[in-house]
């Protein structure tokens, strides 16, 4: 750092608020200050075991962290290799053109493939097999009704708990959510891959919402009740809300969101 | 794309991991000088898990994440000092140990955070800017001076200390847990 003259004048703009404090604290600056340690891996181990602790009874970022005999990792560059394939495994299920299921989908959603795909075919007759095509037939199964819903898909997005902590659902995927422009007007359709009363109970509702990419907007579609088309606001655009997102929310009448998503998906727009 | 702090607000906890990545160096060398290295590790790990868990009381038009963090720290710093009985690492006159902070020793630590998370500002500006501001704080040349040593129009100089002038403001913001 260069030697200070704090006596001589300069024609900074310091004349807001604060502005005072910081050339005070600019002045005092040392290389105590500029210097920066490298925690060790062991600090990070903690706090993933904690939070895993918090998602009761364990996540994928645990894992990531402990070696094969399940004591934690010291090399943080193993560290790093296993969230990037964590990273790379998590946009791969979250991909929305690969309609097969990739090997890595969770427990949750291998045991209810063969319901939803009984039930799936059971209500919408064979539409099942649609359900990647850009033209689609949905239904409107929250009211017990089979009318036909035309639209052309614009974008789908899995729905899932991957990397969320705050529902420790640990149930994986529970559906799709579809984006679809029918008329004039785009349209969400939720598709769960079971009934809606399979989901994980809570104190509360699940709701629907479309943010956008800084989480400072959110539109709230509906409570979840089951499969079914959401209506999207009139003249919004939904490339600046790709990110899907269920929230538990509690009967407290605040409209808001509540901080607590459970499942989430981004539309690839 | 949706940002990492955002993602964290959101419960995501790879948003966590890549922003403790970007902020574990900060916070754990603020706790390594303020509590000594035998507490910094422990105290660290309290700051990211208090933030984890509080996340959603974090406010971006409040402040920067690392005001954020750092305003934690500097309370689980003070909270292990006094567990501990000490005084800070950083107190000279603290050869008789068995004490707690005292106030004097709380702002201590207080515009130690400050000046850390100013040099975090300093550090990620473009090398004009980071130039423009040394030469402006730490050698206290006029803009006029600072256009002349390093050729750039004047009004370029005033508009990057502006702005990184903002940018350390709006470091220092801070935020509640």
């Amino acid at each position: 750092m260069s030697e200070h003259h704090p006596s001589e004048p300069t024609d900074n703009d310091l004349s807001f608020e604060g502005g005072d404090t910081i050339a005070a604290l600019l002045a005092e600056i040392t290389e105590a200050d500029r210097l920066r340690l490298q925690p060790p891996p062991s600090i990070w181990n903690a706090i993933a075991a904690t939070i895993a602790a918090d998602r009761d009874g364990g996540s994928n970022l645990a894992l990531t962290l402990t070696d094969s005999n399940g004591s934690a990792a010291d090399d943080l560059s193993s560290i790093e290799r296993q969230a990037t394939t964590t990273i790379a495994l998590a946009a791969r299920r979250r991909s929305t053109d690969q309609p097969t299921l990739p090997p890595e989908m969770s427990t949750w959603r291998r045991q209810w493939l063969p319901v939803a795909a009984a039930v799936a075919v059971a209500i919408v007759g064979g539409l099942v097999t649609w359900a990647f095509s850009d033209e689609i037939a949905g239904t409107d199964s929250d009211n017990g009704q089979t009318a036909e819903l035309d639209g052309e898909v614009v974008a789908v997005t899995e729905i899932t708990d991957e990397g969320l902590s705050n529902g420790a659902t640990e149930t994986g995927a529970i559906g799709e959510a579809r984006l679809v422009r029918s008329g004039d007007r785009y349209y969400l359709d939720l598709d769960l891959d079971g009934d809606v009363t399979d989901l994980p109970s809570v104190e509360g509702y699940y709701e629907l919402w479309i943010v956008d990419t800084d989480i400072d907007g959110t539109f709230s579609l509906g409570v979840v009740a089951g499969d079914g088309r959401y209506a999207l606001p009139d003249n919004l655009d939904p490339a600046a809300y790709p990110v899907i997102d269920v929230s538990a929310e509690a009967l407290d009448g605040d409209p808001t969101h509540s901080g607590r998503s459970v499942w989430r998906g981004r539309l690839d727009l | 794309m949706i940002d990492e702090v955002s993602s964290f607000r959101f419960g995501d906890d790879e948003a966590l991991r890549v922003l403790y990545e970007e902020h574990g160096a900060l916070i754990y060398s603020y706790c390594h000088r303020v509590v000594g290295p035998n507490l910094a590790a422990d105290v660290t790990q309290e700051v990211f898990i208090s933030a984890w868990r509080s996340r959603e009381n974090y406010d971006s038009k409040r402040g920067s994440f690392a005001a954020w963090l750092m305003t934690i720290a500097k309370r689980r710093c003070v909270d292990a000092l006094r567990r501990s009985g000490r005084r800070p690492e950083f107190a000279t006159d603290n050869a008789e140990g068995g004490d707690e902070p005292a106030i004097e020793d709380v702002v201590a630590l207080e515009r130690i955070a400050d000046r850390m998370l100013l040099e975090e500002v300093i550090a990620q500006l473009p090398g004009r800017a980071r130039r423009a501001v040394e030469l402006a704080f730490f050698e206290q040349l006029t803009h006029p001076e600072i256009a002349a040593t390093t050729g750039s129009p004047l009004g370029t100089v005033k508009s990057d200390i502006r702005r990184a002038l903002a940018a350390m403001r709006k470091q220092l913001g801070g935020d509640d847990e």
